[in-house]
């Protein structure tokens, strides 16, 4: 079907069903991808792929139906099989935050477009990665290097009005150096992201040299010791702890109807050090978490969670706004058309803060300064693994340390975050955010370097 | 049987060629916060291509209105850039061999039946837990997957499955406990009085905090535990990490990995496990393999590609999909995965191993278990859930620890006893007993 006929099907069957329902909206999906890997000199993996399909979503006295299919021709029928659902759940009422309804088209304008790059040209630019790794020594036994571009035109149509065509581009690239030595094995990864622009994986491919080196330098290096520390966490790091230690948590739709919870997390609380300020955004361009709407039609926006270490705000979809009596925040969003919209981030931030790296490690007898972090899982306990960090001895940077991971409570680390940098990094990688049986979602997240006391590190 | 179009057009392919076609049909109940929240109903499907080009492998996913026809241009075309390779798409009879596999109580994959375990397992759950916040999901679907070659494969798998999950919560301030619990088979009384027991057990065993010191200690693992431990294990066995010089076991087979009182299979065979599969992704049935033997490694896995680069035998593991129910589309290449890991039981029951620790720590469910030195076999994780042992007790659920070894130590020296049970758990491929680990450094 083309997109014309796809998008008056859609209205038809809204105009069939939505008398019968609260709210409902229907999503149709296209979807073009990309994907390659490079294992040392030979691509491993070369894939182009499409998906098309259809959700539909209905609400009926606060019972949901959600129905997901492939096949335009089962449309009306899976409309009534959702319209089924939620009347078998229905109860009092439907709760859902009133937006203003609206039409538009959302178009990308790439800096740079992959489309207008050459197969081969993406091809080169993973093999250039995967040699300039192997060649600093011949310690290096394996480096992969990988690519992904989507294109996605998602058609959006609510009971309410609501009409929108939205057209999405996600790119990323990863490269993974790999080293062994007598026994001993270690990983750098390098990675990068983007939502208008390939320039950024043209750009990757110097950060792979510093990587190399790094892996053969970890080889030499000791593991750290277990232990309690103060840790500085480079911007990278940052980044993930807020995402996952912070960001998670204040997703509405984990706690809307739980009364504890809403408690524990009432706005005009103090939950950090008044020195944090954390907001999440889908306004920054560029950044693989930036939307103009989310999955129900919402405008994005900048939403402050924490302000100076009071806890200002939570991220909704339109029913857990309604819930809290809130406004929406634009934060539903789904990974594509199999799933239904649940709370989720955009770009994640700490808010920078205003002291030097140098300030901040300069009173520090024994700490640690964890660099990246390739991986964690978190909620109110959380656990990450930097990828490298060096021993801070007597206020200054000592000897490099390997194997360095991090575990915490996420109410005592906010609190225990003595100092934000006054420098701030976007960090985009390849990578996705996971909820449920949702992942990857692009997402995004920012930071300063930050001073967190009495950290848990796992080690020997 | 559907698609027949399409399954001539592979079976007339000139070159060695695959079409691998997927459906799914789902259906969901979640509940929240003990309220049933939505109903979902799944119908995705997807389908994936690979052909042997000019000796070279070409694949191409696509969506289930993707005419083959794009497919096999697209892999054709896109093959000219990949490695030459040096295995065969296996030979079939031509024959149609069909299976089906069915969750015993799943006749239909009607949202009835998850509604009413739904609602079975809240009433019963709020009445153990009451102060408990309750959510979770039931999924009954059918899952079929046909592979069809031009080389005379024909193999048409139908499972009908369910998967269910319950997280039960009780946010106090500061400490937001989450127990975790989740089964891939829908529950006969028996199954469900054991479910809910255990996720009670676990629930009440944990709200009572408690403390222990850092240092060496003894830490007795619950299957699900180990099963995380053992991911470093899983990764050293894949012929694509032994080619790539990534796997310690690389030079390893006949060598001694671990205590000899462990023996580790891989049984494809073992419907009881949502790792069953009878023809495998590739075309060819994987068998019952043991991978260790009293502590001696027996074998890798691998799939067709990777079996033809090591010059080892093909083993039938390739695999085009993450999960059974999963809604993923398959995949053209294959990956290599394990299917069923099934662990020997050992000589101590489980309440002997308990009352033999002094001091220690159950550790029943981990979180980003991660190996920073894959080479060495060294792990650090989290303890998401684990309990602190007293004289032989439970003492109460220890928060924010992290626990660190060598998988190779762990289960070599550091083995004190392996449990006769080897209980249902979460881990839904894995049939394992608990283990007794001495001296393990936690933090």
């Amino acid at each position: 079907m083309n997109p014309s006929d796809i998008r008056s099907r859609m209205a038809d069957v809204l105009k069939q069903f939505s008398h019968k329902t609260d709210y409902m909206d229907i999503r149709a999906e296209q979807l073009q991808r990309l994907g390659m890997n490079y294992s040392n000199d030979e691509l491993e993996r070369l894939e182009q792929s499409e998906d098309d399909g259809f959700s539909i979503r209905v609400c009926i006295r606060g019972g949901w139906g959600f129905v997901s299919l492939n096949s335009p021709e089962k449309l009306t029928e899976y409309a009534q099989l959702a319209v089924e659902q939620a009347q078998s759940l229905a109860r009092d009422k439907t709760m859902l935050a009133a937006v203003t309804p609206v039409i538009d088209h959302v178009r990308i304008s790439p800096k740079t477009d992959p489309r207008n790059i050459p197969l081969k040209d993406k091809m080169d630019i993973l093999k250039n990665c995967s040699d300039v790794g192997r060649s600093v020594s011949s310690d290096i036994s394996t480096v992969t290097a990988g690519y992904f571009e989507t294109f996605r035109t998602v058609c959006f149509m609510t009971s309410e009005g609501t009409d929108l065509v939205m057209e999405k581009m996600d790119l990323g690239a990863g490269v993974s150096v790999q080293a062994c030595k007598n026994g001993v094995s270690q990983t750098q990864i390098v990675s990068t992201g983007s939502s208008n622009d390939f320039g950024v994986v043209q750009q990757m491919q110097t950060d792979v040299t510093p990587a190399a080196q790094r892996v053969v330098q970890l080889l030499k290096a000791k593991r750290v010791k277990a232990g309690r520390y103060t840790v500085v966490a480079d911007p990278a790091l940052g980044s993930t702890f807020v995402h996952e230690a912070f960001g998670h948590t204040s997703e509405a739709d984990e706690y809307y109807k739980n009364p504890e919870m809403k408690k524990i997390f009432t706005p005009g609380r103090r939950f950090a050090s008044d020195i944090v300020s954390i907001y999440d955004s889908g306004l920054d361009e560029g950044s693989r978490g930036y939307i103009r709407y989310d999955d129900e039609g919402v405008p994005t926006e900048k939403t402050w969670l924490i302000k100076d270490g009071i806890l200002t705000g939570r991220l909704h979809t339109r029913e857990t706004a309604a819930w809290f009596g809130e406004k929406p925040t634009g934060n539903a969003r789904c990974m594509n058309y199999r799933h239904a919209p649940i709370c989720r981030m955009r770009n994640t931030c700490i808010a920078q803060g205003k002291e030097s790296f140098d300030n901040m490690i300069s009173d520090i007898d024994l700490g640690i300064y964890a660099v990246d972090a390739p991986g964690g899982t978190g909620g109110e306990m959380f656990s990450f693994d930097a990828a490298y960090g060096y021993m801070i001895r007597n206020g200054k940077l000592a000897e490099m340390v390997r194997d360095v991971q991090l575990s915490g409570n996420l109410f005592r680390t906010l609190d225990n975050i003595e100092a934000v940098g006054n420098d701030f990094k976007l960090c985009d990688d390849a990578g996705g955010c996971g909820k449920g049986a949702q992942f990857p979602l692009e997402t995004s997240a920012s930071s300063p370097h930050i001073r967190i006391r009495d950290v848990t590190i796992g080690g020997v | 049987m559907d698609n027949q179009n399409e399954i001539r057009l592979i079976k007339n392919q000139i070159e060695p060629a695959e079409l691998l076609i997927s459906h799914r049909y789902l259906r969901t109940i979640n509940f929240q916060d003990n309220e049933l929240r939505d109903i979902q109903a799944r119908e995705v499907s997807g389908k994936a291509v690979r052909i042997i080009h000019n000796g070279r492998a070409g694949t191409a996913p696509g969506s289930v209105g993707t005419p083959l026809e794009n497919l096999l241009n697209t892999a054709k075309e896109l093959s000219q850039h990949t490695r030459p390779v040096s295995f065969k798409i296996p030979e079939g009879s031509g024959k149609t061999e069909e299976a089906y596999h069915q969750d015993p109580l799943i006749q239909n994959i009607d949202i009835k039946i998850a509604r009413e375990l739904a609602e079975r397992l809240l009433s019963r759950l709020e009445s153990e837990l009451p102060q408990w916040s309750l959510s979770g999901g039931i999924t009954v679907g059918k899952a079929i997957n046909h592979l069809v070659s031009s080389k005379g494969i024909n193999q048409y798998f139908e499972e009908k499955a369910c998967d269910y999950y319950v997280v039960a919560s009780l946010p106090k301030e500061g400490d937001i406990l989450e127990v975790v619990t989740s089964r891939s088979q829908y529950p006969n009384d028996t199954m469900f009085e054991a479910f809910v027991n255990d996720l009670v057990w676990r629930a009440k065993q944990a709200e009572k905090v408690t403390h222990i010191d850092a240092g060496k200690t003894m830490l007795l693992l619950h299957p699900e535990a180990l099963e995380s431990i053992l991911t470093a294990f899983s990764h050293a066995i894949d012929g694509k990490a032994v080619f790539d010089k990534v796997s310690p076991l690389a030079d390893s087979i006949g060598k001694r990995i671990f205590d000899s009182r462990i023996t580790i299979t891989d049984d494809p065979n073992d419907k009881t496990l949502s790792g069953y599969t009878p023809f495998g992704d590739e075309g060819t049935a994987p068998k019952r393999l043991t991978l260790v033997e009293n502590g001696i490694l027996k074998s890798f896995l691998t799939n067709l590609d990777y079996a033809a680069r090591l010059k080892y035998p093909h083993t039938g593991h390739g695999s085009r999909f993450p999960g059974t129910l999963d809604e993923a589309r398959p995949s053209g290449a294959a990956g290599i995965e394990e299917t069923n890991t099934v662990i020997n039981a050992g000589d101590t029951g489980f309440d002997d191993m308990l009352k033999s620790v002094t001091s220690g720590i159950y550790l029943m469910a981990t979180w980003d278990v991660w190996s920073g030195n894959v080479i060495s076999g060294d792990i650090s994780g989290s303890t998401h859930l684990a309990y602190r042992i007293q004289n032989g007790k439970l003492a109460g659920r220890i928060k924010d620890m992290r626990f660190s070894g060598n998988i190779y130590e762990l289960l070599g020296d550091q083995l004190a006893a392996i449990s006769k049970e080897r209980p249902d758990t979460s881990s839904c491929s894995l049939r394992a007993p608990y283990m007794l680990l001495d001296n393990v450094t936690i933090a």
